[in-house]
């Protein structure tokens, strides 16, 4: 998200923000507003107000990690709540460095994508910067209402990272 | 020609007196040899005149013509001499014939001979001759040279025809000699003679030349001083003029606005050739101080007011046009309004009123969006929504509120849920801000300084005017609000919020500071002040009325157990207080958490006192006895300590309460002791002991109690009867204590009294016995001490303590 990596954990406090410009392929540009919420269990409360506002909601998993697997529904459900259908899932597989300790396939993913009505599902690594810039890439080409108008938009999208502080100890 | 004539010579005369000189004629001679020359000079110039332009052949001519001259002046003398001869003929007689003679000058014509006028003709001529100034070298030399051409004397010197003839030939002779070599002299400077003339030409043209050049060289200079004259004249003029120009030029560039400069700043748009002229405007305007200061001043200040015009027209254009652009932040879309922008924007700086009004008015424009918008969002009204999309020059603003509105219910308290509220209205807040602080970033993207610290100041400014109504509105809710929990969670939020909304604010960390109690963190963190005030005064109201219920003074009862109210309230707020993760409960001051902490604990404690003092006295159903009333404070701190030992922020408090714990177990121990004491009938020894000196562990001296022995109590029969009461006393007193200890709800505080006040008894009951046997020299107590404490349940403490003991002499 910030285009840079840190080994040390340092777990988000709150709600941080970031604005991202997009250069589309066809010369548009796109802003993106980007809402990294917290996982850990005493933020929670603040994520619906952050959904609300909200075009995109990208929850992350670690692939590693069954259980934060396990817990996307929550999550999915907690967006769906706020905003019924109409908000547009990404599910993000995170760590997919990692391979050789992966506990979640990919197959397993697409099935709950399917299951959820996410709009897509991309493995990513933030550590090798893998998939990162696709993964806004395609978010920002998810977004056909706001393609037509050049700038000034700037949808929102809250990027939910999920549970990740639990594997810390496991990657650092 | 005058010729010497012999005639009169005679011979034999006598010479006794010297003739007179003779004057011979040569000189005359060749005078007229001179002047026959001179004709001769007047020919050759008239030949030499004739000859023209073909110089080519004039020594060819001159040659022959001296060749023909000479014959001619030969042909002459002899023309002459035959006359001459004629003459003779016919006269007899010694004269000349001299009248057709040379040169045709000498009028003289047959003169007469007499003897005297040829003697006064030789006389003179000799004369002349001999008194000719010549040198005898000289007359030798002539002489000499005469005397070759003399051949023949007597021929010479005979009187008649012969001698005449011979004479005349010689004359003629010499004649022609002294012409040749006259001429041959004369012919020498012919060349030069020529060359001269040739030279007199030239140099007379030259003088020509010069006379001319000198003449026309004077002309000139007349007309060169005439004309230096006329240059410098027109020089200077030339100076003052161009010095004039300069002047006006200069003055025209420093004083006055070109059409097209004036048109620029008038009517043109907004540019950088704008701001060029406006520049220079002001330049001028500044520039006119200088033509105030000269004798008229009027020139000055004409300028100057003609300036201040345009200067004030301009920036009347710049603030229209800022105000303009700032109305409708969409037209900043464009590249080049952007930069105009910024163009007017430092421009403006310089003049800081101007400045501050524009961004003022942009604040101003800015935050009434911004609130419009808040309300809006809060309200989810509809009818505003249809007046925004009307207003065109709000497009971005009415997109962006259709859009919300869209696409997210308004922010209701429909759930009545207050921290959901404030939650979704901080969260707003935070998009608001970032929205924001991008918006005015896009506006002031330059890296200048100056736009820097200005945009900031503007964000601050613009997100200030939220701070009115977040405050109202949360502070509405607060102060409505009574539940702790809720309260807490809601001043959590506010404090999470100040920390982020200052994480997106950090830029403008130094205005911040600066700048007033409007500042949006300030107010959120002033709201979270609030709510913690909220809380407190919550807490402390929460005590009031508990500290004044008669329920909870009820409360107490025999049951000895804690009232039903400090369960309630620790209910309520250890959940607080188990959340705070801060050095200070909710951040707040020492002082303030050293209040809020005695509030919390403390005060219940006190209020409990009092209520258990006001049972004791007022009402008369429950008396509690001693024992009782220090259960319940008892089980009532070790409630409150096992609620509260958990709490890390606590732990002073923790050790308060266990010195409060350790009394209450000093003195039920007390107690239990004396009841002991009483049970075995030992209270009055124990009194007599302590008269003379109270037993302590640390020092035994059985002689110091000698004065023991004169009490009347000390005898026999009354410890024979004190033994007794002990044998049936002790066996159930560990049943009877541990019954009345029942209701004391701290297991460890049970143990401890139990422990103590019998360990306090079997030590007694030692030292007693020691006692006994030193001064009654009598085992009076059946039971050792060792037996006592197997009775009390103590055995193996009392062995423990017992080593610790100090006795002056083993038993
Ligand atoms: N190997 C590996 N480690 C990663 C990757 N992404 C994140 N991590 C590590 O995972 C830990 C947590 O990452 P964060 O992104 O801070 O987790 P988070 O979900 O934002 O945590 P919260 O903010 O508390 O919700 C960090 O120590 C990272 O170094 C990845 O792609 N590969
Ligand atoms: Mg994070």
């Amino acid at each position: 998200m910030y285009d840079t990596f840190d080994e040390q954990y340092a777990a988000t406090i709150g709600i941080d923000f970031l604005s991202k410009t997009m250069y589309l392929e066809d010369n548009k540009t796109i802003r993106l507003q980007l809402w990294d919420t917290a996982g850990q269990e005493r933020f929670r409360s603040l994520i619906p107000s952050y959904i609300r506002d909200s075009h995109v909601a990208v929850i992350c998993y670690d692939i590693t990690s069954k259980k934060s697997f396990d817990n996307l529904t929550n999550w999915i459900n907690d967006v769906k709540l706020e905003r019924g259908d109409e908000v547009i899932i990404v599910i993000v597989g995170n760590k997919s460095d990692l391979g050789n300790k992966r506990q979640v396939t990919q197959e397993e993913c697409d099935e709950l994508v399917k299951k959820v009505g996410a709009k897509f599902a991309l493995e990513t690594s933030t550590k090798a910067n893998h998939n990162v810039k696709l993964l806004f890439k395609k978010i920002a080409s998810c977004l056909p209402d706001f393609n037509e108008v050049e700038e000034r938009n700037e949808p929102e999208t809250i990027d939910v990272n999920i549970e990740q502080s639990e594997n810390t100890s496991s990657c650092c | 020609m005058d010729f010497i004539d012999f005639d009169s010579f005679q011979d034999g005369n006598d010479l006794p007196q010297p003739q007179p000189a003779l004057s011979l004629p040569l000189a005359s001679n060749i005078e007229n040899f001179g002047k026959k020359f001179s004709n001769l000079n007047s020919l050759t110039r008239s030949l030499l005149r004739n000859a023209g332009g073909n110089s080519k052949t004039d020594s060819e001519d001159e040659e022959n013509y001296l060749q023909s001259q000479a014959f001619q002046v030969a042909e002459k003398y002899a023309s002459m001499s035959l006359n001459m001869l004629k003459d003779s003929d016919e006269v007899s007689s010694l004269n000349v014939g001299n009248g057709t003679s040379v040169g045709g000058t000498d009028g003289s014509t047959n003169v007469p001979y007499t003897k005297q006028s040829s003697d006064k003709n030789l006389s003179t001529r000799l004369s002349r001759v001999l008194s000719n100034p010549i040198s005898d070298s000289s007359i030798r030399e002539i002489f000499l040279s005469l005397e070759q051409k003399i051949s023949d004397t007597t021929e010479l010197v005979e009187p008649g025809v012969v001698g005449s003839m011979t004479r005349k030939a010689l004359r003629s002779e010499i004649e022609n000699d002294l012409i040749k070599t006259q001429s041959m002299l004369i012919r020498e400077y012919q060349p030069v003679y020529k060359n001269l003339s040739q030279l007199e030409d030239k140099l007379n043209k030259l003088n020509r030349i010069y006379e001319d050049a000198k003449t026309k060289i004077e002309l000139d200079c007349e007309n060169v001083a005439q004309f230096n004259q006329e240059a410098t004249d027109l020089t200077s003029r030339k100076q003052v003029i161009s010095l004039k120009k300069n002047l006006l030029s200069s003055f025209r560039k420093n004083f006055t606005l070109s059409e097209y400069e004036e048109h620029l700043l008038t009517n043109s748009e907004i540019n950088e050739d704008f701001f060029l002229a406006l520049t220079k405007a002001e330049q001028i305007h500044e520039n006119c101080s200088i033509l105030l200061s000269s004798d008229n001043p009027k020139l000055g200040l004409k300028i100057m007011s003609k300036m201040m015009s345009h200067i004030s027209k301009s920036v009347d254009r710049i603030l229209l046009f800022c105000n303009k652009t700032f109305g409708n932040l969409h037209s900043l879309n464009t590249r080049d309004r952007l930069t105009t922008l910024h163009q007017c924007l430092r421009y403006l700086s310089q003049k800081p009123t101007y400045l501050n009004s524009v961004i003022a008015g942009f604040t101003e424009s800015r935050s009434k969006t911004l609130v419009d918008e808040f309300l809006n969002q809060i309200n989810g009204n509809l009818d505003q929504r249809n007046e925004f999309e009307s207003d065109n020059s709000q497009v971005t603003e009415s997109r962006r509120n259709r859009r919300r509105s869209s696409a997210s219910r308004p922010i209701v308290l429909s759930a009545h849920d207050p921290v959901r509220f404030i939650g979704d209205m901080l969260a707003c807040i935070h998009s608001v801000v970032v929205n924001e602080i991008e918006t005015i970033q896009n506006i002031f993207n330059e890296n200048d300084q100056v736009f820097k610290s200005m945009s900031s100041k503007m964000v601050v400014v613009t997100l200030s005017s939220l701070s009115k109504p977040i405050k109202s509105r949360i502070e509405q809710i607060i102060s409505s609000e009574t539940k702790i929990g809720t309260l807490f969670s809601i001043y959590n939020l506010l404090d999470l919020y100040t920390m982020m909304l200052g994480k997106q604010l950090k830029s403008d960390k130094e205005t911040t500071e600066e700048s007033n109690n409007a500042d949006l963190i300030a107010t959120i963190n002033q709201l979270s002040k609030t709510s913690t005030k909220k809380i407190f005064s919550i807490v402390r109201n929460r005590l009031l009325t508990i500290k004044h219920s008669n329920q909870a003074q009820l409360d107490i009862n025999s049951s000895l157990q804690p009232p039903e109210w400090i369960i309630e309230f620790y209910s309520d707020i250890i959940p607080l207080l188990d959340n705070i993760t801060t050095p200070t409960i909710m951040n707040m001051e020492e002082k303030e958490n050293e209040e809020f902490m005695n509030l919390v604990i403390n005060e219940p404690v006190e209020i409990f006192d009092e209520h258990l003092k006001k049972s004791n006295t007022s009402n008369s159903k429950t008396l509690f006895d001693k024992r009782d009333q220090l259960i319940l404070k008892a089980n009532f701190v070790d409630l409150v300590l096992s609620k509260v030992t958990p709490i890390s922020v606590l732990t002073d408090k923790v050790l308060q309460l266990h010195s409060i714990l350790n009394e209450i177990t000093i003195k039920l121990t007390e107690i239990q002791s004396q009841h002991y004491f009483e049970g075995c009938g030992l209270t009055n020894y124990v009194n007599i002991v302590n008269m003379i000196c109270p037993f302590t562990d640390d020092f035994f001296d059985s002689s110091i109690y000698q004065p023991i022995v004169e009490n009347k109590l000390f005898v026999k029969d009354e410890l024979d009867k004190t033994n007794f009461e002990i044998q049936s006393f002790l066996p159930t007193a560990l049943l009877d204590i541990q019954q009345s200890l029942l209701r004391l709800n701290s297991p460890i505080i049970v143990n401890d009294v139990v422990t103590n006040s019998s360990l306090e008894l079997v030590k007694f009951y030692l030292k007693f016995g020691i006692l006994i046997d030193k001064f009654l020299k009598e085992k009076l107590l059946s039971w050792s001490d060792l037996e006592v404490a197997t009775l009390l349940g103590i055995d193996s403490i009392y062995n423990e303590e017992k080593n610790k003991l100090q006795f002056e002499e083993d038993i």
